[in-house]
């Protein structure tokens, strides 16, 4: 039993080595991000998606065909929005960019033709949050007869910084994957891909027993240029 | 159909939230009840968890089995309840805290109530603590200047704003070139804008809106005469920041960061929005010269704007703060929570009341956090019990000589 065991493994090494094939390169694309979050009897507080830009490097193990595995390192803009609107309150509303550092690592199924090829991703992603920047209008206190201009809700535009207790900076996301592929020549292959990061992380901590949750749901497109090596 | 079961499975590998509920919402029928829902809204509407080291979750899970047990009695004294709360609250910081809980277990009506001001307990405990001074104490304490001829062009009134909120003002010449101004609440903006004309037997509005007016027209025309300004926040419970242009605007020839402000943007109690300027500007019909010494004169019961008031002074290059440790209540309020999900609430029925902080407040440019410290005065004049005459006041004229 286990010579056979280790006669299946070899067979199995020496059919995916003899196929086997590097690719690295880099990629760029567009993304858009929604927040979700409970927000019970906080009616009039609403949350939003934002687009934001990605780019990054992109690297595979083809280990035949049909079945490759790959990891990437982007830059990612994660950003939403929030506005309020409380009665005769309105303006009270922000934007906020986040900046993460990504590394999904995904396996892809390949399928097509030479040439043109389509594929799925599947994996998981390990998220950093990086920083974090609003810009928008918050509630302040406003004297009257403050100079002409002054509101309830002035503009603000700033970095915020994060705090340990609230802010949970590092997250698990499955990300699935759909594109397409075309190999420009055995050595160059260009591709297009959708993919969906669904954070399971939540953004905040609890607060003791409390649990009040926001998670990122990323919807990305993005293009790739990658050179093929090996065999 | 695959689709969807993933996208289901997925979603439950999200967290659930706990459920919340409003406070204002709530109907209590023990005290435990009682005593959660002041926990759970404590929790959500509390604007100083990410200031304040009190463990929540550990005061309620250790106290709840003693309303428990007070549940589980015919009678309950206002005392064992009162007892109970303190312990719960007593290492908030908030001094602006005031619970006011109904005894649904009262023997009597002198029972049926009890009302705690947990920052009052910690102000007991300074060495210079002593009750809020009285109105007539400082009526008193002026009669003997004026009898003595040094107060002259003496301009006061009590007035009364449509809220309810009721202000003394005093105001004159002390030694022919000193301004005093004093005020026991800021509520003049009220008094001035929504009942100038009111009066009765008590209350004299127009008299207070007089008396404002001296101050405000001797800065500006005979500013330049005047060997210094006293402002009189002592024993002052605070009041509106609508007051500033009234006051503090008068006193600034150029814009004063009076501190910033942080209000809740979400539900999770740290959940914070940025941090906002809160300024004071200079009033439009002139002000004091740069060069004319300010001093506030504060004491133990100076709460809340009458603090403010004390250190954006304190922080003038021409102002000074003397008297006594500020109470330490430096977060405004509003009567608002849907607003800012924090500040005060109220349960359905009324029997569990609480009035706390709506806004985190640092104060001044170097953004310091005063709330249960107070603001420290530059020059110690405390308050001496038993002496006739007003020893503070009287300390401070002299010092405002050598300014």
């Amino acid at each position: 039993m286990k010579r056979f065991t280790l006669n299946l493994l070899l067979v199995v090494l020496t059919a995916l080595g003899s196929a086997a094939q590097w690719r690295a390169g880099v990629t760029a694309g567009w993304d858009y991000n929604f927040l979700s979050a409970d927000t019970q009897y906080a009616y009039d507080l609403r949350y939003g998606g934002r687009a934001g830009l990605s780019a990054g490097l992109t690297a595979g193990y083809e280990f035949n065909s049909w079945l490759s595995a790959g990891a990437d390192l982007l830059w990612m803009q994660r950003s939403h929005k929030m506005r309020r609107l409380y009665g005769d309150v309105d303006g009270w509303s922000w934007k906020e960019c986040d900046q993460w550092l990504m590394l999904p690592l995904t396996a892809r199924f390949s399928f097509g033709s030479e040439r043109l090829r389509g594929f799925t991703t599947a994996g998981m992603n390990i998220g950093w949050w990086m920083s974090r920047h609003r810009s928008g209008r918050d509630i302040a206190l406003t004297p009257p007869e403050t100079p002409p201009g002054a509101t309830l809700f002035p503009g603000f535009e700033g970095s915020i910084p994060f705090d340990g207790r609230i802010d949970r900076r590092i997250e698990f996301a499955p990300v699935v994957g759909i594109g397409m592929a075309w190999r420009v020549n055995p050595g160059w292959e260009i591709g297009a891909e959708a993919r969906c990061y669904y954070g399971l992380t939540s953004l905040t901590k609890p607060f003791g027993s409390l649990e009040l949750n926001k998670y990122n749901t990323t919807v990305t497109l993005q293009v790739s240029a990658v050179r093929r090596f090996g065999r | 159909m695959a689709a969807i079961i993933s996208a289901l499975m997925l979603n439950a590998c999200r967290a659930d939230d706990s459920p919340l509920q409003n406070p204002n919402d709530l109907t209590p029928t023990t005290l435990t009840e009682q005593f959660d829902l002041f926990c759970d809204g404590m929790r959500q509407s509390y604007v100083f968890w990410a200031y304040d080291d009190t463990n929540w979750d550990e005061v309620q899970q250790r106290l709840r089995p003693r309303f428990q047990e007070l549940d589980g009695k015919k009678e309950v004294k206002a005392e064992e309840l009162r007892a109970l709360y303190l312990e719960a609250s007593r290492t908030l910081i908030d001094h602006h805290l005031h619970i006011r809980i109904v005894n649904l277990k009262a023997a009597s009506q002198s029972q049926a109530v009890i009302s705690l001001y947990p920052g009052v307990e910690e102000a007991k405990t300074r060495d210079y603590y002593h009750t809020t001074l009285p109105r007539a104490y400082f009526t008193a304490s002026l009669d003997a200047l004026e009898a003595s001829g040094r107060l002259t062009q003496r301009h006061r009134g009590l007035g009364r704003a449509p809220g309810g909120d009721i202000a003394q003002l005093e105001c004159g010449i002390v030694d022919g070139d000193i301004l005093y101004f004093r005020l026991s609440a800021f509520a003049l903006f009220d008094i001035v804008n929504s009942n100038p004309e009111f009066s009765d037997d008590t209350y004299d509005n127009p008299a207070v809106i007089e008396a404002l007016r001296f101050f405000q027209q001797t800065v500006v025309e005979r500013g330049t005469e005047l060997a210094g300004v006293i402002v009189d926040v002592r024993s002052n419970g605070g009041g509106y920041t609508d007051d500033i242009p009234l006051t503090l605007s008068y006193l600034i020839p150029e814009p004063v960061r009076i501190g910033y402000t942080r209000a809740k943007s979400g539900l999770h109690p740290l959940d914070y929005g940025k941090w906002m300027a809160f300024d004071a500007y200079p009033a439009s019909r002139g002000t004091l010269p740069a060069d004319v010494p300010v001093v506030a004169l504060c004491d133990v019961a100076s709460i809340s704007m009458a603090e403010l008031t004390t250190h954006a002074i304190a922080a003038l290059p021409n102002g000074i703060a003397v008297g006594e440790r500020t109470f330490g209540a430096t977060g405004p309020r509003t009567h608002d929570y849907q607003m800012l999900y924090t500040g005060p609430f109220t349960s359905r029925d009324g029997s569990v009341q609480v009035t706390c902080s709506s806004w985190q407040h640092l104060l001044g440019e170097k953004r310091e956090l005063l709330e249960g410290k107070g603001v420290t005065p530059d020059v110690w004049i405390p308050f001496e019990a038993g002496s006739e005459t007003d020893t503070q006041l009287l300390e401070t004229l002299k010092l405002i000589r050598t300014l």
